[in-house]
């Protein structure tokens, strides 16, 4: 079984980070500039059996560049990212939400705020957050330097794609 | 591409036409083969013979194709200088020869769902490694989209083939799952229709699955793999034909090695049984048995210490001592040559005594001194232990004996003119005599030789014959009473006279004075046999 996903964040909010560490790549960082995505692949052990999740990581969308949303088609879930400690990621993460709904419909995503080693320099409040859980948003809090809540981003999205469940659906552990 | 597209559909109605008729068929083929086995076999026989016959004629080809070519990768000039390229360049041996004989070759076959990018089948030549081919599936996909997005194309525009180097990436796009195929060199443009062709086939077998494709590829890979692999096409520039020449010239090198190794190892058996031969033929060795084992030869039997040395023998014919492994057991030879060696070696012969062995019974001639011809005489027992009764020493000369016969014979004893009387200038010399005289008949009488002394008078030619004869006898008789006086055995001696008969011409008076004397010739003779047996 294998799962296209896409991984949407807007410039520097650490995606790179996540999938450096966290999956693995046969092509170069080159690739973000170039042709505007990388695939990488993470394989995930469910219930059900091992996953293969193809992850797209699209180019950070900053004022310059505008995210492809021909990449986007196919996939079965996405990761929206966002950094904790700029507030503005996520809203830029809610407009990538936006783009991503109307190329996908409605299919299984989360939101990963990263940074949560340095939870002290936040801006991102929790009411925010709580705010979202509320709508049925899956939010994680995140860090790619310790590893924080990603397994289980990936494993959470990546069982919900299988349930055919769309967003609202919290991984088990959360 | 319509047409290709009818084409595909076709082929795929027609498959599954054969999948609905195959059970049918086959249940029918198995009960007439089961009921009828010799018809099927009569049927059948005409067809598989020349078929068998034509299989193994190929299978005959295609190895000594193989050989040729194994033959000409290993020796040809052009593979040399493609590994000086391969050395040159650092690429790997396999990579240079493939780019020099390549034509193309399809190396991997890649089903691409399109929606997703997600890989649904993959396919690779032999030896080809790839990278992981979901991943460049995915990435194909994002390059596509790129292009699309980049220089607004339609959606159902796709990038069709990508060149670099020698290397082409060949896609053919279907409604909802496209094929890439990775080409390395050339490809005809035929192969387009090959592809083409390939992708029909998979979406008119295919279609509902690639419709509601969710994720699991399983079903799809199992079906559209067999498809994949018929695209994993290639071809090879020809080699040219030289008619196996190679095959030949290695075949009558080892024809020729054959014939060389053969000749050698007979050349070596000969000149091993000719060694082996004079072996047998040296005294006092006995070979009882031969081997060849690990490369080399082992002998055993019996070798008399006083034989030559086998090793040897085998050298002096042209056998390395490396070459064999002797295993000999001491015993003593009856062999005649051996036997001799023996009695010599026991007798401590010189040089100047020949010895012969007859059955039970040595003889010895040649010269040697009177203490050894003695000491001879003495080694009876010892000569017993080696076999011999008789020891006959009777051709032997005694050289001590023959110097006191030569002191003996050249005594000249002096007579006055017409006198036989011994006076005081014939006694001197007669006394002197005696001690030589006894001697000699004591040393001959110890080696078993009778002594003869023959005391003969002479007269000169002044007087008659008459007269001479009678002084010449009388002179032999009064110096042989002389000696038997002084103690020698009578029986020993005989006088004679001869008269004038010695010497020549009388030219002067002191001739003539030496004429008128007494000398002793000296024999002696063997005693019968019987003396000198044990």
């Amino acid at each position: 079984m294998q799962k296209k996903i896409c991984l949407l964040g807007t410039f520097a909010v650490g995606k790179s980070s996540l999938t450096e560490r966290f999956v693995k790549s046969i092509f170069s960082e080159r690739y973000h500039t170039t042709v505007g995505v990388r695939i990488h692949k993470r394989t995930v052990e469910l219930e059900s059996g091992a996953i293969d999740l193809i992850v797209w990581d699209l180019a950070g969308e900053d004022e310059f560049v505008s995210l492809r949303t021909d990449y986007l088609r196919g996939a079965g879930g996405y990761i929206l990212v966002a950094d904790g400690t700029r507030r503005e990621t996520l809203h830029g993460a809610f407009e990538m939400h936006k783009s991503a709904t109307r190329v996908l419909g409605d299919v299984p995503f989360v939101l990963m705020v990263n940074k949560s080693d340095r939870h002290e320099e936040w801006a991102i409040q929790e009411a925010d957050l709580g705010g979202l859980a509320a709508q049925g948003w899956t939010v994680l809090r995140t860090s790619a330097k310790t590893g924080e809540g990603v397994s289980d981003g990936f494993i959470g999205l990546a069982r919900a794609m299988v349930r055919g469940e769309h967003h609202g659906v919290a991984p088990r552990g959360y | 591409m319509p047409t290709q597209s009818r084409e595909g559909r076709q082929a795929g109605a027609d498959s599954r036409f054969a999948d609905a008729l195959r059970p049918l068929v086959e249940t029918a083929l198995q009960r007439s083969l089961h009921e009828e086995p010799e018809f099927w076999a009569h049927q059948l026989c005409p067809f598989l013979l020349p078929a068998v016959r034509k299989a193994v004629a190929a299978a005959i080809h295609d190895m000594v194709e193989v050989l040729d070519q194994v033959l000409e990768n290993s020796l040809s000039s052009r593979m040399w200088r493609w590994r000086y390229e391969a050395w040159r360049t650092g690429k790997p041996l396999g990579e240079i020869v493939l780019l020099h004989t390549l034509v193309y070759r399809v190396e991997q076959v890649l089903l691409v769902h399109r929606a997703s990018g997600l890989l649904l089948a993959s396919a690779s030549a032999p030896g080809i490694t790839t990278a992981d081919s979901d991943l460049v599936s995915a990435m194909l996909t994002a390059i596509q989209e790129f292009v699309r997005d980049s220089f607004h194309l339609e959606q159902d525009d796709a990038i069709r083939q990508i060149h670099t180097g020698d290397f082409s990436l060949w896609v053919e796009p279907g409604p909802l799952a496209c094929i890439a195929a990775a080409v390395r060199g050339t490809a005809p443009v035929e192969f387009r229709q090959v592809l083409r062709a390939a992708t029909d086939l998979i979406h008119d077998e295919m279609g509902a699955e690639l419709r509601d494709f969710q994720g699991d590829s399983q079903a799809i890979e199992a079906r559209a793999l067999p498809i994949l692999e018929g695209c994993l096409q290639s071809r090879w520039q020809p080699r040219r034909s030289g008619g196996f020449w190679r095959v030949w010239v290695l075949l009558g090198l080892a024809v020729g090695a054959l014939i060389l190794w053969s000749g050698i190892a007979v050349w070596h058996a000969i000149e091993w049984h000719r060694a082996l031969a004079a072996l047998e033929a040296t005294p006092g060795i006995t070979v009882t048995g031969t081997a060849q084992e690990h490369g080399h030869y082992v002998l055993e039997g019996l070798r008399d210490p006083m034989s030559a040395s086998a090793e040897n023998v085998l050298a002096r014919n042209g056998i390395s001592p490396r070459e064999v492994e002797v295993h000999f057991q001491p015993f003593l030879s009856l062999d005649p040559r051996i036997v001799m060696v023996r009695v010599r070696a026991a007798l401590d012969a010189p040089d100047t005594v020949a010895i012969a062995v007859d059955h039970r019974t040595v003889r010895c001639s040649g010269a040697a001194s009177h203490a050894w011809i003695l000491q001879a005489r003495q080694a009876s027992p010892k000569l017993a232990m080696l076999g011999i009764d008789q020891l006959i020493t009777d051709q032997v000369e005694d050289r001590d004996l023959q110097g006191l016969r030569s002191a003996i014979e050249g005594v000249r004893i002096l007579f006055d003119q017409g006198s036989g009387i011994i006076g005081p200038a014939q006694a001197g010399p007669v006394k002197a005599v005696v001690p030589k005289l006894r001697q000699w008949i004591e040393d001959a009488i110890a080696i078993g030789r009778t002594p003869r002394l023959a005391i003969v008078g002479h007269a000169d030619r002044t007087g008659s014959d008459i007269a001479n004869a009678y002084l010449s006898n009388q002179r032999g008789r009064h110096v042989r009473d002389a000696l038997v006086a002084a103690g020698i055995p009578s029986g020993v001696l005989t006088a004679t006279g001869e008269g004038a008969g010695e010497g020549g011409e009388e030219s002067a008076g002191v001739v003539s004075a030496l004429h008128r004397n007494v000398v002793f010739r000296c024999s002696t003779s063997a005693e019968s046999a019987a003396g000198e047996r044990r």
